[in-house]
């Protein structure tokens, strides 16, 4: 629809949401210049503030001492392994559990839904867990970063919400009449159907996996299974919240420095695969194909 | 027949002796392969230990090829099987492998466990007690103990035992921590002399706020004192409100007639109060002191024209890279201030201590514990130091060539440093800081001085200018708690003290009225709500103790 | 024996199948008494591959959620690791009496539950707002171009994110306040006033989190048919029409289930953020119980687990109180909610 066609009412609408968008837009894409810009900015001029949205006195330095630091590469290598896999337990396990979930002639649904729901607000801590992969003997076993967090049940919630509201109670009947089980139902009506969601699946988890490091500091003490978010974590003093800073010699300092120079690099190595993760999702943001033979 | 009564005696010296050998068995299986204490290496046969060391990640990429653990283990004769956590998770670690009932490695090292924490396990039998191997077979630290009573004294549980290998470190630059530095150019540009005074401090910010201390021809631009939140000893207080009632930027505990009581109740510190709140009111101390973060307020020193006259802060290099010197050459120590009381000027001062957050321990199942000691004694040699934090001799320091060259300190220099922290020679060579055991004055001040090093600058400006102010009587920074306050005090102390520093600057910001004698009165009233007697009261016990 | 038992189970096996069988072919309406059972028996039988289904994720949860479960009685003991979870002292409701007694107990749970309203109220409908709004963007480049950056922020660490927030917000050198003062507003020191404190955290969060919140309702929103938006145009309806009446019906269901899981949460105010942007003048609003938390971690430089697992319990029977009532009222309300 050209703009010039429009009603009245719906060009008023059109150029409000587009300038409040264009306004969001700008107020989000600041941080992400200065980041980026510091990146490629001498650190004197980052500390006298003299950063702003473009790079000053242009330097690579950051870059430079990252890839000089080669545990980094061993990180992306571990991290896209884990991502890639664990993304994958974790999808099939959400539509395993989102799907029956989603069928009101499920016996025991609500039970269900008690079951899982309750896991989110009780745990057990750091202890029993810390036990439970000792006695699985996952330490410095790569299924440690895949195994235990292999489904979030907030994604199987929102799974099951779209699955509800999105399958069509006749296409069932339908399929039925067919003799379709129900195995068969998912895997050829319900899942082409809910492409969105299950992209949106793979990119919550896969996000999961790639900044995850809690797990991976405590259970892997192997340096070449180190994921990235932890290699950059020991690099960057500053991003512990610690005042332990203190000692008493040049060590503090150059720390500091160092942590200076690679603050901004590593962030955008970190976050540039996941954001670039985003308009390849967005392609599946398209309703299902309709089974036409289904419909009505 | 003569012969029985012979065989019967040598039966029994042979009994003897072999009761006498029996139950330290173990001890002295170890003690046979141990080389007399001060020896190297510590064992005349190969035997192994294990490890568990709390590591800077960025210092060590490779275990099996890093210097300082190949180095130590050539020099001591001990293999060395290393595991090797995070510093900080080393506590955590502990913990849920105790709990899970795991074996732990025979030394835990380098780490973040604190005292509080060593003791507790120690006392529960999980760490070996460690007095008697320290006075019957160490070296290194029998030597330092008998130098250093206090840190004898605070190595002690409240069980009497010691349980904790401690670190212990003697930095001036740490102990007069919290320092008042003024831009000595902005004083001779507008021909003043350094205050000496709190009443000469006030004018000279005011000076520095007025007219154009810096130089380039806008008198507004400057901004007379500066400090920022996460900074180190960037606390609002200290050498302002010493000159009132002394200040130690900690607990805020002063020792009066033998005991320790609060100054945060005392008219002193509202009279302190009351002078910082002038600075503030008056746009001489900077209004952001409180929210600003270090990197916020760092513009102020290094753009190109400075606009911050006066900091509290520990280093300037905190604040500014050591590698500019035209940022921090200009600020100075200003020497402690005298208030109107007229009394003294003193110093904020912490005295050496043993670290209450971290040690070293030695698993009490081990069999080799007596090993063990021998090997953390020599952590405390200056040999160990040396390859531990700064390298290779003559490839990353080296003894002084020329013996007449003095060292900061002005005595004849120690070291001389080739490889500075962080140069890429020194990658997988050193295990930092955390390793150290032991630190004398020697290593910072016996370094060859060197034009433009910013420690020994900042080591030469306490020299000069604060010792010999420091009070009489502070509160030591290790008091042994006894077991079962423990818990209280920690939840009294939290709320306490964030009571505190909350109410000061409440004050200071005037978003509290100073002046109000009833705001004031209802301050001091809210202290029995937060049971501050209670406090008091386990602290002075265990001073009482302390003291013996 | 053997033999015996053997016969006397296939006997039994044997009956319950014709049992089954008999109440298979007897399905149907208008049975008396025994329909109960046999539904339930018939709808396990026809669901089975759905029980099937769910056995994978139900093991997992058993494995990896239940069984450790047991460590949250660490609250009600005097934590010891040398005598491990069994091994330590009873001592019931202690810790949790010890964390009501405190003096400012009052002032951190509301400062925690005021932080999430605010949080909630207004960061809760931005992202629908968001999605909506991008929903209706003809072109679509532009319209893929906004959704990277907006969710972009999200993966920014807190401690930059912060650390951009101090710098944006000094009252003299920050832009925001220059900005105003251009505009003839004085500059305020937004982090030295408390009272500033809970919009400051919350704009930044919508800042941050309003693109990454907005993701899943496109997801809902791409799956409304496009002939409903053609056949309305037809009929005349404007955008603003159609949006209100076809596309946020759609997404109703998300909106609700969503809202009733961050109710549900009021209380997980996170650590970190918080503890960034506090500082000794807005403590009055900046206090919440993660960050006493952690203060007592680090005064106390021994970790005291029971404790602070007894406070995380505390939060977490509030959230499930919560729950319980935005789940009724949902119920009532509409025809989503999550039980």
């Amino acid at each position: 629809m050209r703009f010039g066609s429009l009603s009245k009412g719906d060009k008023v609408y059109t150029v409000v949401s587009n300038t409040l968008l264009f306004f969001l837009l700008l107020v989000t894409l600041y941080p992400l210049l200065n980041v980026l810009s510091s990146s490629f900015s001498d650190p004197k001029a980052i500390g006298a503030g003299r950063v702003a949205i473009f790079p000053v006195d242009f330097s690579l330095d950051g870059y430079r001492e990252l890839s000089r630091y080669t545990p980094i590469w061993v990180g992306y290598k571990n991290s896209i392994m884990y991502t890639i896999v664990g993304t994958f337990v974790n999808v099939t396990l959400t539509i395993m559990a989102a799907y029956p979930l989603s069928r009101k002639d499920f016996r025991g649904r609500g039970l269900f839904i008690v079951f899982f729901a309750f896991t989110m607000y009780f745990s057990g801590g750091m202890i029993p867990s810390y036990m439970l992969i000792r006695n699985l003997n996952l330490f410095n076993n790569f299924w440690v970063m895949v195994l235990p967090g292999a489904l979030s049940v907030y994604n199987v919630i929102i799974t099951r919400t779209y699955f509800q509201s999105n399958i069509p109670d006749s296409f069932l009947e339908a399929a039925r009449l067919d003799g379709c089980t129900d195995v068969k139902f998912l895997t050829q009506v319900a899942i082409p159907l809910s492409t969105p969601i299950i992209a949106v699946n793979f990119l919550f988890y896969a996000v999961g996996h790639w900044n995850a490091f809690f797990d991976a500091m405590l259970y892997l003490s192997d340096t070449k299974m180190k994921p990235l978010q932890v290699v950059l974590r020991d690099i960057l003093i500053e991003s512990r919240i610690s005042a332990d800073f203190n000692f008493d010699s040049k060590y503090a300092e150059a720390k500091q420095s160092i942590a200076e120079i690679l603050k901004y690099s590593t962030i955008v190595a970190s976050t540039l695969p996941v954001m670039l993760m985003y308009p390849f999702v967005q392609k599946y943001f398209i309703k299902g194909i309709m089974l036409g033979g289904l419909k009505g | 027949m003569r012969r029985k009564p012979a065989a019967v005696v040598v039966f029994l010296i042979t009994l003897s002796i072999l009761i006498g050998v029996l139950p330290t068995g173990i001890a002295s299986e170890n003690s046979s392969i141990l080389n007399p204490p001060g020896q190297l290496p510590l064992v005349n046969q190969e035997t192994e230990l294990t490890m568990m060391l709390g590591y800077y990640p960025f210092l060590v990429s490779d275990i099996d090829t890093h210097y300082a653990a190949k180095e130590i283990e050539k020099r001591t004769g001990i293999k060395l099987k290393i595991e090797l956590v995070d510093y900080q998770q080393v506590s955590e670690r502990v913990t849920l492998m105790l709990n899970a009932g795991d074996e732990l490695p025979d030394i835990i090292t380098a780490a973040r466990m604190s005292l509080a924490q060593i003791n507790f396990y120690g006392a529960k039998g999980v760490f070996a007690p460690l007095e008697s191997l320290i006075f019957q077979s160490g070296y290194w630290i029998k030597d330092i103990f008998e130098r250093y009573p206090d840190v004898e004294r605070q190595s002690y549980a409240w069980d009497g035992h010691i349980y904790v290998v401690p670190r212990y470190a003697e930095n001036a630059i740490n102990s007069y921590g919290a320092k008042l530095w003024i831009n000595n150019r902005w004083l001779s540009n507008l021909g003043l002399d350094m205050p000496a005074t709190t009443d000469e401090l006030y004018s000279v910010l005011k000076a520095f706020k007025e007219q154009d201390a810096n130089g380039n021809g806008d008198p507004t631009d400057e901004i007379p004192l500066t400090t920022a939140k996460n900074l180190w000893y960037g606390h609002v207080g200290g050498p302002l409100m010493t000159p009132f009632i002394y200040d130690n930027t900690g607990d805020q505990l002063i020792v009066e007639d033998g005991k320790i009581v609060p100054a945060y109740i005392a008219d002193e510190w509202r009279e302190g109060l009351k002078y910082i709140n002038n600075l503030y009111k008056e746009g001489l101390l900077d209004s952001e002191c409180y929210t600003q973060d270090t990197n916020t307020m760092k513009p102020l020193f290094l753009s190109d024209v400075q606009t911050a006259g006066a900091v509290l802060v520990g280093k300037m290099t905190n604040i500014v890279p050591s590698a500019q010197q035209e940022l921090w050459q200009d600020y100075v120590l200003v020497p402690p201030l005298m208030g109107p009381s007229g009394e003294k000027p003193l110093t904020c001062f912490v005295p050496p201590a043993i670290r209450s957050d971290s040690g070293s321990v030695i698993n009490a199942k081990s069999g080799k514990a007596e090993i063990a000691f021998r090997l953390l004694d020599y952590f405390w040699s200056e040999e160990s130091r040396l390859i531990t934090c700064y390298g290779e001799e003559n490839v990353d320091w080296r003894r002084p060539t020329d013996p007449s060259i003095p060292g900061v300190d002005g005595q004849p220099a120690f070291m001389e440093i080739l490889h500075s922290f962080g140069a890429p020679e020194l990658e997988n060579k050193l295990f930092g800081d955390n390793f150290t055991y032991f630190e004398t004055e020697k290593f910072v001040g016996g370094q060859i001085a060197k034009e433009g090093d910013a420690d020994q600058f900042t080591y030469s400006q306490v020299m000069e200018k604060l010792v010999g102010f420091e009070p009489e009587r502070v509160v030591p920074s290790v008091l042994p708690i006894p077991d079962e306050y423990v818990e209280e005090f920690n939840g009294l102390s939290v709320s306490i003290q964030s009571y505190v520093n909350q109410s000061k600057a409440m004050f200071v910001a005037g978003e509290m009225d100073i002046s109000s004698d009833e705001a004031w009165l209802a301050y001091l009233e809210q202290f029995d709500n937060y049971a501050l007697d209670r406090y008091l009261e386990i602290m002075n016990i265990a001073y009482g103790t302390y003291l013996k | 024996m053997q033999r015996l038992s053997r016969a006397f189970s296939n006997k039994v096996l044997t009956k319950m199948k014709g049992m089954i069988g008999v109440m298979k072919f007897h399905a149907g309406p208008g049975l008396p008494k025994k329909s109960k059972l046999r539904q339930l028996l018939l709808d396990v039988d026809r669901g089975r591959q759905l029980y099937l289904l769910m056995m994978l994720p139900v093991a997992y949860i058993l494995i990896f959620k239940y069984q450790p479960m047991y460590g949250a009685l660490i609250a009600f003991k005097d934590f010891d690791p040398t005598a491990g979870i069994w091994g330590s002292t009873w001592v019931g409701l202690k810790h949790f009496v010890r964390f009501i007694e405190q003096p400012k107990f009052f002032q951190m749970v509301s400062n925690t539950l005021m932080l999430a309203l605010w949080d909630s109220i207004i960061g809760f409908p931005v992202p629908i707002l968001l999605a909506l709004a991008l929903n209706n963007v003809a072109h679509k480049k532009y319209k893929s171009f906004v959704q990277t950056v907006t969710y972009a922020p999200h993966f920014i660490s807190t401690v930059v994110i912060v650390g951009m927030l101090t710098q944006l917000l000094h009252p003299r050198m920050g832009a925001l306040n220059l900005l105003f003062q251009h505009f003839g507003v004085p500059a305020v020191s937004y982090l030295g006033k408390a009272g500033y404190f809970r919009p400051v955290y919350t704009l930044s969060g919508v800042w941050q989190n309003a693109g990454w919140g907005s993701i899943i309702y496109l997801a809902a929103l791409s799956s409304v048919d496009v002939e409903l938006h053609q056949a309305a145009q037809i009929d005349g309806a404007s955008i603003v029409q159609r949006t209100r009446h076809i596309d946020l019906p759609a997404i109703m269901p998300s909106i609700i289930i969503l809202l009733i899981l961050r109710i549900g949460s009021l209380m997980n105010v996170g650590f970190e953020k918080v503890f960034l942007m506090q500082n000794q003048l807005n403590l009055t609003t900046s206090e919440v119980i993660s960050t006493y938390v952690y203060k007592m971690g680090i005064m106390s430089q021994f970790p005291d687990y029971s404790y602070a697992t007894a406070i995380g319990l505390f939060n977490s029977v509030v959230n499930v109180v919560l729950l319980v009532i935005v789940n009724t009222t949902a119920k009532k309300a509409s025809e989503t909610s999550l039980w």
